[in-house]
């Protein structure tokens, strides 16, 4: 069992891959092959419950069927569009998240270093590659996580475990993103079919484009990361909802926006967009927008409401 | 334009052999020509056909991409990048240094008044936000810009662990200095990844509160973390100044040692921290570093705005660099007669002493010197 652990918890990973190569797995035996109804199925209940953002534990019996399973759902969700792959990306880094505090450090290390590259040094703890730790934790939000906040040294960055952890499963993120998108085989495509209708349910009450006006740069790169399913950092989302409910939008609006999020959740949703309109709060300065990596460039307003107010 | 367009002509004849521009097929080229028309997406199989091409059709300015690509010539979307030199732009004009600024000329473009110095944000006049500059450059710029190239390769050496022999530093040819890691790990840097390590160098979004550490009521400063020394060791310089008590606690944090903050306390000193790292570190164009699409300067080119040569530099060459000696690139001859346009100073170059000029007067220049005033934008050729 111990053999198969890492393929349960990190179907992403070397092993993994190396494990299908052996098996000369194809896409018609991933849709075909009777034997692999197992791993269809739980490709299928992978993606319902990352539209419902509910994590599924794996099959402890068969961990080579996680890993096709997880291989076909990734196609199938490429196959669906960028907002559900996008969706899937998140559930298996949040997935990852829980999972591998089953892992030693050992085996933590090893699968950062195989499967993503990472370099480590382990004098008086541990410490990443500053290029490893700076391309992954741009993706997190949060001032502990920016580079400016942490003990650097000679191009290694100190972590401890759990920083580890989530480091690896914004690599998740990235690395189910990069799938592509295939043609699929009938019985796969039917799956597909099947997730494309549940997750437009899900997001039914599209977003009306209530008018936009002159929106700054920074607030239209949100929305449209938005639009295509991308994740935003918590200080991203704050500053969206609060600039958009200043410019008069209803907090029902901004709901339907954020419905795309990958990770969308009604209840915590609507919390957080009415807890900033009681709150009347105002959207962040240019300054603190631009520290929070989130301005795309001097767009020669000199606070985000300007000509709004 | 005739007159400047043989004289850079001349340069690229003579001068071709110090162009280098590493792994030349990777990257896409540009040039602009003294009519202002662009060429872009250009590539060349290697370095001799670079030169021959600047041999051939002297450019104005002439820039490469910061990063390799697999088809160099195709459109943005298409070119399939493989990695990217790390690129930090250091310019005087970012810091609005009032002995930097003496010579520029500032005029507003909706009521046309003007003025000497460092630019106003806004009109003094009319309120208008619309402000054309001309700068000048001088020896504080460059002086001002080297501080800051020091510090950079201070943070690119011990805290981000480029090897010395991976830093490349050039001066721009105008006023400032590019510093660039072209080789090793930190080129594989993505771009939001481009902006941690910028913002590292410059100390910006400093938050010190993960850095405290709270035992028995006690708080310390984790001085491991090399951005958090240096905001200390600046709020003790004599540029800051402290009530003697917190002062004393600053000093006590500074030596590793733990002292009792009050809340309001706390925050204060936090807020010093976080204005300290950023005067202390590297002041840099954040947004050029975060850029991988970027064209920058080839090394050694001649400057459209100068003249002068965008030098490459050794990390020993650049402290004693004298642009005004060093760079001056263009031949002395043929001489080119100028009429000023706007009041020029006087200026040394190449321990030659010219101007002080006043619009009007005509003179008559060597071709580097013609060539500065008018790409300053100060003077235009005389046609003889």
């Amino acid at each position: 069992m111990r053999e198969g652990e890492i393929l349960l918890i990190a179907p992403f990973s070397r092993e993994a891959a190396a494990l299908l190569e052996e098996q000369g797995l194809t896409l018609e035996d991933l849709a075909f092959d009777p034997l692999l109804e197992n791993a269809r199925r739980f490709a299928r209940e992978r993606l319902i419950r990352a539209i419902e953002g509910r994590i599924l534990y794996p099959d402890m019996i068969n961990p080579v069927n996680e890993v096709y399973a997880f291989v076909a759902a990734k196609l199938i969700a490429s196959r669906v569009g960028r907002s559900m792959l996008s969706r899937l990306a998140n559930y298996e880094a949040k997935r990852f998240m829980e999972l591998s505090e089953r892992l030693s450090t050992e085996k933590l290390i090893d699968l950062a270093r195989g499967t993503f590259g990472f370099e480590f040094r382990f004098n008086n703890g541990l410490w990443v590659d500053v290029v490893s730790y700076s391309n992954g934790c741009a993706g997190i939000g949060g001032p502990k996580w920016r580079l400016v906040n942490r003990v650097v040294r000679k191009g290694y960055v100190l972590v401890n475990e759990r920083d580890l952890r989530r480091l690896i499963s914004e690599y998740v993120k990235m690395k189910v993103m990069e799938t592509p998108r295939i043609e699929l085989p009938d019985p796969l495509e039917e799956i597909a079919k099947e997730i494309s209708d549940m997750f437009a349910k899900r997001m039914r009450k599209r977003f009306k484009r209530p008018k936009k006006g002159d929106f700054p740069p920074c607030i239209r790169e949100l929305i449209s990361k938005l639009r295509r399913g991308e994740n935003l950092t918590h200080q991203a989302r704050f500053a969206l909802t609060a600039f958009l409910l200043n410019v008069g939008w209803s907090e029902e609006q901004v709901l339907d926006l954020f419905r795309s999020a990958p990770d969308f959740n009604e209840r915590i949703a609507s919390y957080q967009i009415s807890h900033i309109a009681k709150r009347k709060y105002k959207p962040p300065s240019c300054e603190t927008m631009k520290n929070w990596g989130l301005c795309p460039g001097d767009c020669g307003r000199r606070y985000m409401l300007e000509g709004f107010d | 334009m005739r007159e400047l367009e043989k004289l850079f002509a001349r340069y690229y004849r003579g001068m071709a052999s110090t162009i280098y521009v590493s792994d030349v097929p990777l990257r896409e080229f540009m040039f602009r020509d003294f009519e202002g028309k662009v060429r872009r997406h250009m590539s060349f199989r290697d370095l001799s056909e670079l030169r021959k091409y600047l041999v051939d059709n002297p450019p104005m300015h002439a820039y490469y991409s910061v990063s390799l690509y697999r088809n160099p010539t195709a459109p943005m979307v298409e070119k399939e990048p493989i990695r990217a030199e790390l690129l930090f732009d250091i310019d005087s004009t970012d810091f609005k240094d009032e002995e930097c600024e003496r010579e520029s000329i500032w005029r507003c473009k909706n009521c046309g008044l003007s003025g000497k110095g460092i630019p106003p944000d806004k009109c003094p006049k009319c309120g208008s936000g619309r402000m054309e500059v001309n700068h000048w450059l001088n020896e504080r710029c460059i002086s001002l810009t080297k501080e800051e190239v020091g510090k950079l390769i201070g943070v690119l050496s011990e805290d981000l662990g480029a090897s010395l022999d991976e830093i490349a530093v050039s001066y721009t040819g105008n006023r400032g200095f590019h510093v660039r890691v072209s080789e090793g790990k930190l080129t594989t840097l993505s771009k939001e990844g481009r902006r941690e390590v910028a913002f590292y160098a410059m100390g910006r979004g400093f938050d010190p509160t993960p850095l405290f550490i709270v035992e028995k009521g006690l708080v310390k400063l984790d001085l491991r973390s090399s951005i958090a020394r240096r905001a200390l060791e600046h709020l003790l310089s004599a540029q800051v100044k402290l009530t003697p008590s917190l002062r004393e606690k600053v000093l006590l944090l500074s030596k590793g040692m733990g002292v009792r903050l009050g809340s309001r306390e706390r925050k204060y000193l936090l807020n010093l921290l976080k204005e300290s790292a950023q005067r202390s570190g590297a002041r840099i164009d954040w947004m050029v570093t975060m850029d991988t699409g970027r064209l920058t300067r080839i090394p050694n080119s001649i400057h459209g705005k100068t003249g002068f040569r965008a030098l490459r530099l050794s990390l020993d060459e650049y402290g004693v660099f004298n642009p005004f000696k060093d760079a001056v690139g263009l031949p002395s001859e043929p001489e080119i007669k100028v009429r000023v346009k706007m009041p020029v100073p006087a200026f040394r170059l190449r321990d030659e002493a010219f101007g002080p000029y006043s619009p009007g007067e005509e003179v008559q220049l060597p071709g580097f010197a013609a060539a500065f005033v008018i790409l300053r934008g100060r003077a235009e050729p005389l046609n003889h």
